[in-house]
């Protein structure tokens, strides 16, 4: 072989190969990044940091008009439910809201989002790293071939040969397995200080967030998901401050759901509705979402009722 | 702009290659050499744009010393040329990047800091000042009287002019992060007088040893390091297992990384038609410390041979064990802080010196020990002494060295799982290659050097490329771990 033809033949082969790799990934399109997605149903599938991201640039504005901005609190919440909104549940375990918001920016990056559910809990201030990946735009590029891609594809044949069930559905909620979550070592550290830790870079994105929201007329709905009462015994005092910190954030016409108020104790009062004191047993997240349903339908309702009397 | 950055890959490289071949082809000399040095500007103030300035500096300063001693006839005046040179060398070097660790070690000892701003670290200064500093003494015309010297100061054979300096000292490939290259060696070739192969055969052969490195970099190299930032500084009680796995992670990293990176500089001078110095050859199988640093960081063992130990030795007088020790540990603590300006770098350079010296007096006394002891001895020493170059003070590279001592828990792994992150079998498979590779396969230069041209080497080198690409596509691309030294 001459070294010419060598040359020549190495660098087609890069070529073929890149455009192989690249043309399949696209023609199958996990991420719902270069086909229409009408109709589409995208689960999530292999590191469900790049899942959701890259989901949310393109599917999520196009598939639904409303997004969960969670932590693993409320990524079993199946917000399919929700009769009124059609929700996507952008939820990660062990999230902070610097890394919800590099999601709600991405959804927010093409129209079709009008109200924004925003968890309000420490768990999202607790630090301001990104846990495995940076979510930004450069990853867009990991859908026409990476690692995390061939992560996607064999849980996708795990589950085709019957060897595992679907984690997520497809509007992000995470089917967890009974009793699933112990508290982590951070929920741990952060329920067994006196105070609750803040992150002021982690604060500081929070409150931009919540601007930003409002500066893009998106309507937001805070929410402040029930924690068992056991729990919470030790920590009520810290953990209201921490709310009314938050509460001076919430603008008019948007809605603060409050789960630990008086009304709702059942929910927090019934141990069985926790795991761990924190997340949600199945039951427990189906009757969050039961009571989410109609407060949502309660605030949708007045609110129609403000647009029709103005 | 990083080796393993698409646009370097999918752009830069092969339009400067390319370029380059057409006006071999069709012009003459100097216009392919216009192109590289116009390729390597751009190349660098991608990366550092400010830094251009001092570079400029650099390269005008060193040809302008070199050019008056060659012009000096008087030989006291021509040495305080050199003199000169190479203080003002080693000053801007200290000004860079020493001067805020000496401030601070007085700080420490004697109270307020002095206060001096922080210019940064300029891409590629530790290289192309020890560059300029070999250039210097190798343009020294007059040779010594010693055979030592007279080794060491074989000086040019003719000027180089301002041109052929630039592009010289500012080769992309090599500007960065070495190999630290004679310009005797180069200078012939920028002129294109020496062939040793055609120079299609060559380019291949550099595009397939490109491929290799580039695999080991961002394959091989960044999972290792992925698992070792893990690691380091410590974030728990490590049991015995997982100061192991930490320490070995560090240091196939640095290996595999800057093996890596070298291949790189030296494929795509071969894809220039340009020969540089090999870096690397199997460092880990090494037998001894001394064969260690004769396969690992080839070029910078030579410089620190020539140009630091054999100077000191000299100095010393005498000619005994005692003070060729010496020698090698001064030496080797030198060598140990121009990797970075930290007391755990003088502390690793004290180790080797310590070794080197130690296995100095094991040969003169003509001690054995069994290859496969001899090779376990020397891993053994590398892989707890890298925890000084990965720590980020010396009690803690001594806390963590303390760890790799057998206790318990002895193969307790929870903080491993717990540190690293998911999914955590993309990580371990890589890995293994990695160990495989370092210790059972001949090293990429081996693999260059038998390359023929066939199918098989083509879609070898095709496959590298891809499987690279993935892996660059699945993660924000990693520095290599020598910019920053």
């Amino acid at each position: 072989m001459t070294p010419r033809l060598w040359l020549i033949t190495a660098i087609a082969a890069v070529l073929i190969a890149v455009l192989a790799v690249g043309g399949v990934n696209i023609a199958i399109d996990p991420y719902g990044l270069y086909r229409s997605n009408s109709g589409r149903q995208l689960r999530v599938a292999g590191d469900e940091r790049v899942a959701k991201y890259l989901l949310s640039l393109r599917y999520v504005p196009q598939r639904f008009n409303s997004v969960l901005i969670g932590a693993s609190i409320s990524a079993n919440w199946d917000v399919t439910k929700i009769d009124r909104l059609r929700i996507y549940n952008e939820s990660l375990n062990g999230a902070t809201i610097i890394e919800e918001r590099a999601l709600i920016e991405a959804a927010l990056s093409r129209p079709g989002i009008s109200i924004v559910l925003l968890l309000v809990h420490p768990a999202l201030t607790y630090s301001s790293e990104f846990r495995t990946v940076d979510m930004q735009p450069a990853l867009k590029r990991s859908a026409l071939g990476s690692l995390s891609l061939w992560e996607v594809y064999k849980d996708w044949i795990r589950i085709r040969l019957g060897g595992a069930e679907p984690v997520f559905d497809y509007a992000g909620t995470e089917r967890y397995a009974e009793g699933r979550h112990e508290m982590n070592a951070n929920m741990k550290r952060m329920w067994n200080t006196k105070d609750f830790e803040i992150d002021p870079v982690a604060w500081q994105a929070y409150i931009d967030v919540v601007g930003e929201l409002r500066h893009r007329k998106i309507q937001i709905v805070f929410i402040v998901p029930p924690t068992s009462a056991q729990l919470l015994s030790s920590k009520r005092t810290a953990l209201e401050r921490y709310l009314e910190q938050l509460r001076a954030a919430v603008g008019a016409g948007d809605a603060w759901i409050d789960f630990l108020s008086p009304p709702r104790s059942a929910l927090w009062t019934d141990e069985a509705n926790f795991s761990d004191g924190v997340h949600f047993t199945p039951e427990g997240a189906r009757a969050v979402v039961n009571q989410l349903n109609a407060a949502i339908n309660d605030w949708l309702e007045r609110r129609q009722l403000i647009v029709d009397s103005q | 702009m990083l080796f393993h950055s698409f646009g370097y890959l999918l752009l830069f490289l092969p339009i400067v290659v390319g370029v380059h071949a057409i006006l071999r082809a069709r012009t003459s000399w100097p216009w392919p050499q216009v192109w590289i040095l116009a390729a390597s500007v751009f190349f660098y103030t991608r990366a550092a744009t400010a830094n251009l300035k001092l570079l400029t500096a650099s390269i005008l300063f060193n040809w302008a010393i070199a050019r008056a001693m060659k012009a000096q006839e008087n030989g006291r005046k021509r040495r305080w040329f050199l003199w000169i040179g190479l203080t003002v060398n080693i000053t801007t070097l200290f000004l860079f990047k020493y001067i805020q660790l000496f401030l601070g070690t007085i700080a420490y000892l004697h109270g307020p800091r002095l206060p001096f701003p922080d210019w940064g670290f300029p891409l590629g200064v530790s290289f192309f000042t020890l560059m300029q500093i070999m250039y210097l003494v190798d343009a020294f015309p007059r040779a010594p009287e010693s055979a030592a010297a007279r080794k060491l100061f074989r000086g040019l054979a003719s000027a180089n002019s301002l041109f052929e300096h630039a592009c010289f000292v500012a080769f992309f490939p090599y500007m960065v992060s070495g190999p630290l290259t004679r310009v005797r060696h180069v200078l012939p070739q920028l002129r294109g007088d020496t062939m040793t192969e055609p120079r299609a055969l060559m380019a291949c052969r550099g595009l397939f040893l490109f491929s290799m490195g580039l695999a080991k970099k961002v394959v091989l190299a960044d999972s290792f390091g992925t698992i070792a930032d893990a690691g380091f500084p410590p974030r728990a009680v490590y049991s015995t297992l997982e100061a192991w796995v930490f320490a070995l992670s560090a240091l196939f990293h640095l290996y595999f990384d800057f093996s890596g990176y070298s291949d790189m500089a030296l494929g795509v001078s071969w894809m220039l038609g340009i020969d540089i110095p090999q870096n690397f050859n199997a460092p880990l199988r090494a037998r001894s410390i001394s064969e260690f640093w004769q396969r690992w960081h080839i070029s910078l063992s030579h410089f620190i041979t020539e140009y630091l130990y054999t100077p000191l030795f000299r100095s010393m007088g005498r000619s005994s064990l005692a003070t060729s020790a010496t020698a090698t540990i001064v030496a080797m603590a030198i060598a140990a802080l121009w990797h970075g300006p930290a007391w755990t770098f003088v502390a690793w350079g004290v180790c080797h010196g310590v070794a080197l010296a130690g296995h100095q007096v094991w040969k003169r006394r003509h001690l054995e020990m069994p290859d496969w002891a001899a090779w376990l001895v020397t891993f053994a020493f590398l892989s707890a002494t890298i925890v000084f170059l990965r720590a980020p003070s010396v009690g803690s590279a001594l806390h963590m060295m303390g760890r790799l001592l057998p206790h318990l828990p002895l193969t307790a792994h929870g903080a491993l799982v717990g540190l690293l992150p998911p999914p955590q079998t993309l990580l371990f498979r890589p890995v293994g290659v990695g160990v495989i590779l370092a210790f059972f396969f001949g090293s990429s230069m081996d693999y260059a050097r038998a390359f023929r041209p066939s199918l098989r080497t083509a879609f070898a080198s095709a496959a590298l490329i891809v499987l690279s690409m993935i892996f660059m596509n699945s993660a924000p691309a990693r520095q290599f771990v020598y910019f920053a030294f």
